[in-house]
């Protein structure tokens, strides 16, 4: 089989869902390299803290909102039956909800971090917190992009 | 463009975009690197970057001519 081709109205919201998936991906993974090169790089850390911290604030939150609502209207879009109910869906979810609490905790790390190096009193601390929640955030969605890719139920 | 591509023709046109993105993506990294005036050039060479992903995931959703 070439290609699985699917119903054309579904097809937008998978779109929105998947290029919100690789947004999520990529900015996770601009934050967690800033927030590891700022451990290494003393000099540089109150710039690439800002860095992390901004992305995070700035691309993080969009991407996971594209993401999560176009699941959701791909899902509503599929009309799967009641008992359709697969691991990779489930890996999915759990990552995605799971997810949503992470980043909320980041995101407020991240608000009290930029007000922290606004007024110059510190700020690495919560950016290096942001760091560590953003590389646990990055595992769990490589399962999910493998799981939801893959399907291997 | 879905009549005008017969079957399989945007996997071919994917694997296209994605030589010209990869080689786009080098050409960035490379201007960025230098010292002088390299910035327009690379955000030049990361806009064709970042565009030809876009497309290829429109190709990967769409499947035009499939």
């Amino acid at each position: 089989m070439l290609a699985s081709v699917r119903p054309d109205d579904v097809n937008f919201p998978l779109f929105l869902h998947v290029f919100g998936a690789m947004l999520l991906v990529g900015t996770l993974f601009a934050v967690a390299l800033a927030t590891v090169l700022a451990w290494r790089r003393p000099d540089d850390a109150v710039g690439l803290t800002r860095f992390s911290l901004r992305t995070l604030l700035m691309g993080v939150l969009p991407a996971y909102i594209l993401m999560r609502i176009g699941a959701q209207w791909t899902e509503s879009k599929e009309n799967f039956p009641d008992d359709f109910d697969p691991a990779w869906l489930g890996i999915g979810y759990i990552t995605a909800d799971a997810g949503a609490l992470l980043v909320l905790i980041s995101l407020i790390l991240a608000a009290l971090g930029l007000r922290k190096l606004r007024s110059e009193s510190g700020g690495v601390g919560f950016g290096r917190a942001v760091g560590v929640i953003c590389i646990l955030l990055l595992a769990a969605y490589i399962v999910a992009v493998w799981a939801m890719t893959a399907k291997p139920t | 463009m879905s009549t005008a591509m017969s079957s399989g023709t945007w996997i071919l046109a994917s694997i296209v975009i994605w030589a010209i993105s990869g080689s786009a993506g080098g050409q960035a990294g490379k201007a960025f690197a230098t010292r002088s005036g390299g910035r327009q050039a690379g955000i030049r060479y990361q806009a064709i970057n970042s565009v030809g992903l876009f497309v290829i995931l429109l190709l990967m959703i769409w499947k035009p001519g499939a």
